[in-house]
């Protein structure tokens, strides 16, 4: 029987500090994105622009949920950090957000970002990057420690966009049961 | 979705029949919440008091039609005086897109009352409050570590779910 060739590991031959251009970019929450797009505070007066921008992207008529969701974020919460950004005179994007103190056994002062909505015809002009660089830089100021979302697996174009701003799995598993079936 | 507000009427939890005929399980009074402060002290190690009642105003004060903070007592002349254990739930409805589903946030049970039924009375309670306001599924997240909440969900039949939970650290 021939014998096994035996695996060698190389000797290091540089500095561990030797820059690595192959290295993937830093996540971008620098100037770039939100500076050329102006994000401001949501306020009551974007309901209806948040349901149309939704509409155009969902299909749906999800005024109920808007309105309830605005009005957790703007006046449930103590800090408001929801946000919308404008383009051509109007919104044209918005993210919702609220600081949560803690679910699912966790106490830690924590971000949760919920939703993210742009108008398809503002897409891939970076208004998405502006609102959740922007979101990030506000929350720094906070000084909330962390910020978590929850995703469907199947969504795979916001998990792309998240994994690119540095967002990466929890320790937390996800279990689910029918209703129906329950009890 | 359920048209009339939880508030408005009577919650079919007051002491109503539970899987464990010995249990009771009714909507969280604002009497209990020392028990509730006292109960997660014992099994977490940590007082949070303002959290709690920060938890009390917020799924037991309002909303009372999508969220539930229901709590176990024993049944009989004794049933106000010892707290089994509680449950919080919420229906999360168009979160990025998903259909509404009600997520349980927080379970606890007494940890001389386990083995007793009345973490599967909570959770049956809560599932019909879910199944009452038209939700057909319900979801949780648990700690990889946390074994006794993912031997318990496990245990009542939960499966993983199709939700990743992403997280960054803001430094």
């Amino acid at each position: 029987m021939a014998q096994r060739a035996r695996i060698t590991i190389p000797e290091r031959t540089g500095e561990v500090a030797e820059i690595n251009y192959g290295k993937p970019a830093e996540p971008d929450y620098g100037p770039l994105a939100r500076d050329r797009v102006p994000v401001r505070s949501m306020v009551d007066s974007d309901l209806h622009s948040l349901i149309a921008i939704d509409r155009r992207v969902t299909g749906r008529d999800r005024s109920a949920y808007f309105q309830r969701k605005l009005a957790e974020a703007l006046h449930e919460s103590d800090v408001r950090v929801s946000l919308v950004a404008e383009r051509d005179g109007g919104p044209v994007g918005f993210i919702m957000a609220r600081v949560d103190f803690g679910e699912f056994g966790r106490i830690e002062p924590t971000a949760v970002m919920d939703t993210i909505g742009v108008d398809p015809d503002y897409r891939d002009r970076g208004i998405g990057r502006a609102l959740l660089s922007q979101l990030l830089i506000n929350l720094m100021t906070l000084r909330v420690e962390q910020i978590r979302t929850e995703i469907d697996w199947h969504d795979r174009e916001l998990l792309g966009f998240l994994d690119h701003f540095g967002f990466h799995p929890s320790q937390q598993l996800c279990f689910e049961h029918a209703v129906a079936a329950a009890g | 979705m359920r048209s009339q507000p939880r508030a408005e009427c009577p919650s079919r939890f007051d002491f109503s029949a539970s899987a464990n005929s010995a249990i009771a399980v009714r909507r969280v009074r604002v009497s209990d919440i020392l028990q509730v402060i006292a109960l997660d002290e014992r099994v977490t190690g940590l007082a949070k008091p303002d959290y709690w009642k920060d938890a009390l105003s917020r799924y037991g004060g309002s909303r009372l039609h999508d969220r539930a903070f229901l709590v176990a007592k024993r049944r009989g002349p004794q049933s106000e005086s010892t707290l089994l254990g509680f449950i919080i739930g919420e229906i999360r409805a168009w979160e990025f897109g998903s259909a509404p589903c009600g997520w349980i946030l927080a379970l606890s049970v007494e940890p001389r009352a386990r083995l007793s039924g009345v973490g599967q009375s909570l959770f049956n309670a809560i599932a019909t409050e879910f199944k009452e306001a038209g939700v057909n599924r319900m979801r949780t997240m648990v700690a990889r570590d946390n074994r006794l909440h993912l031997m318990f969900f496990r245990s009542e039949g939960m499966m993983a779910g199709p939700y990743l939970q992403l997280e960054k650290e803001l430094d």
